[in-house]
């Protein structure tokens, strides 16, 4: 009786879950449908894509521009508020107007025609887009202020004639100077040699206290190095040699520091790293 | 069923959901899935028009997507025709498309039904007719709407683009003229007037004119653009600005030659 029992059970618990497995299915396959086939896709079948043609001919050939401003419902009104001019020293243009605007009194360029390739400026007042060098932004105009260091005026147009220090002058352009390089080099450490890196390389990096250890660095593009240890010891070298250098006596735990400095103009403009030195603990029978 | 019958059933099952999770993740974009599920739920006209609204706009060029927002107008239209701004926009799709004469129809229906209450819908109208070579409807549509937005540029240059069109380049002079007071360093509206004065044969002022649309078109954004054109896909915008900037210049160019020939034949005439 109870077995039976049990096996018409384990029968029911079978059919609900197979029949939740297939509730849970359709409801899935059913978001699915629903998902995909509401008009899925991107459809633009026959779009002209303008709301109105660029451009239409008037009677005598000239070429008319519509607009369509006021056909979305959200822009009613939108297309009536004037916008406010100003000059380019933030004085507000006269009648509204930036074409009235105090006319530049230095050498300039209007629009299109700056030289050098720079862009006209915007002429709302705002610095968009960018004067050539050596040219500020005035009203409608760029207008020629001076030329920055390292360029001289050419005519119209200022021109790089040298770079800051460290950079090389290529063409128009300057090049920054290299960053820094670690080098690695083949040591002679006395307990067997190794390719040392060049990153700062303690040798060993646990000692007995009155032991010394070896230090070790090799950089290159650097215009100055130092390695400087809490215990004292330091050395102004981009290079340690190939032997490393040999550090005083530890007594206690020693930190040993790195530090670079870049050419000028390169990045990063410094470089440091750091090594631990610790003495191995003495244990006394009591 | 038995225990085959059973698990065969179960394999074809996961099959089926696991080609639609497939289908569905591969084909479909998460908002548009969203928007799907969420309408399948909620499917009433109000969400129907918002959707449509939602992809209908050149200011979301992500969401733009003239064929889903008319999918979603019709539906809106559908279930409540009486909704406030459904026929204008139906009107503006169909007008995109270049079907003028269902244009027409949706928003005449618009204006029946809602009159001025949606005064910016005889401006499509007024839009409509000037595309159909209807200006003299189209003028008075575009008066129409000024009388509600006096001030409005786009209304006014294009009230003037059909004036031109009729041959009536003195009202476009004055109506561009009138919009320059307000808007001076407008190009459309300085390319409007350039263009009536042109035909007017009053040539140097055409050029006046025409050099400051060329001015201030310079300083013309792509999104400035845009704005100007709200049911644009924002994919073209950068052409349609490239193609105002060409239409200023070449208009330069067509003054610049009228007044060289006008003052050749006047030399002409005097010797």
């Amino acid at each position: 009786m109870s077995k039976a029992h049990h096996t018409h059970d384990t029968f029911s618990l079978r059919s609900i879950r197979v029949k939740t497995f297939f509730v849970l299915a359709f409801a899935i396959f059913a978001f699915a449908i629903v998902g995909v086939f509401s008009h899925a896709g991107k459809s633009t079948a026959g779009f002209k894509s303008s709301e109105v043609a660029f451009t239409d001919a008037s009677p005598h050939g000239m070429e008319i521009v519509p607009a369509s401003c006021p056909s979305s419902p959200h822009f009613f009104g939108e297309c009536d508020v004037p916008i406010t001019w100003t000059c380019a020293d933030g004085t507000p243009a006269p009648n509204n107007d930036v074409n009235q605007c105090p006319p530049p009194s230095q050498p300039s360029c209007f629009f299109g025609l700056c030289p050098g390739g720079g862009s006209p400026r915007g002429g709302g007042g705002t610095p968009n887009p960018v004067c050539p060098i050596g040219y500020v932004g005035q009203g409608n105009y760029c207008v020629f202020s001076a030329c920055p260091a390292g360029y001289t005026l050419s005519g119209t147009q200022c021109v790089r004639v040298s770079c800051p220090f460290g950079f090389t002058l290529s063409g128009e352009n300057c090049i920054p100077p290299a960053s820094i390089n670690f080098v690695n080099f083949s040591s002679t450490n006395p307990n067997g040699p190794f390719i040392a890196s060049g990153h700062l390389q303690v040798v060993p990096i646990l000692v007995k206290s009155g032991d010394t250890v070896q230090v070790y660095w090799n950089v290159t593009n650097a215009s100055s190095c130092s390695v400087i240890g809490t215990d004292g010891d330091g050395w102004n070298t981009k290079s340690s040699g190939t032997a490393g250098q040999t550090s005083s006596a530890i007594t206690a735990q020693t930190t040993f520091t790195l530090s670079c400095q870049s050419l000028p103009g390169a990045t990063p403009a410094s470089v440091q790293e750091s090594q631990v030195v610790n003495i191995i603990p003495v244990f006394k029978e009591l | 069923m038995d225990f085959r019958g059973r698990s065969q059933l179960f394999i074809v099952a996961a099959i089926l959901v696991f080609v639609a999770l497939a289908i569905l993740f591969l084909r479909v974009p998460p908002d548009y899935m969203y928007e799907n599920i969420s309408f399948a739920f909620d499917p009433s006209a109000s969400r129907a028009f918002a959707y449509g609204e939602q992809h209908f706009s050149s200011a979301s060029p992500d969401s733009y997507d003239v064929g889903r927002a008319e999918y979603f107008f019709n539906i809106a239209v559908a279930k409540d025709p009486t909704l406030l701004y459904v026929h204008h926009e139906l009107a503006r799709i169909s007008f995109l498309h270049g079907e003028f004469p269902d244009a027409m129809k949706q928003i005449n229906l618009q204006i029946t039904m809602h009159g001025d209450t949606t005064p910016n819908s005889y401006y499509i109208r007024g839009l409509i007719e000037g595309f159909m070579g209807d200006y003299a409807d189209s003028a008075k549509d575009y008066e129409h709407f000024l009388q509600f937005d006096p001030h409005d540029w786009a209304a006014i240059n294009d009230y003037a683009w059909v004036l031109l069109k009729a041959g009536r380049a003195k009202d476009a002079e004055v109506a561009t003229a009138a919009g320059i007071a307000y808007f001076p360093n407008n190009p459309w509206l300085l390319n409007s007037n350039a263009t009536a004065l042109y035909e007017l044969k009053e040539y140097p002022e055409a050029l006046v004119s025409a050099q400051k649309a060329l001015a201030t078109v310079q300083n013309l954004t792509e999104a400035e653009w845009l704005h100007a054109y709200p049911g644009n896909d924002p994919k073209i915008g950068a052409q349609g600005l490239a193609a105002f900037k060409v239409a200023v210049a070449d208009n330069m160019h067509t003054i610049d030659s009228a007044i060289a020939s006008s003052t050749v034949q006047s030399k002409v005439l005097h010797e």
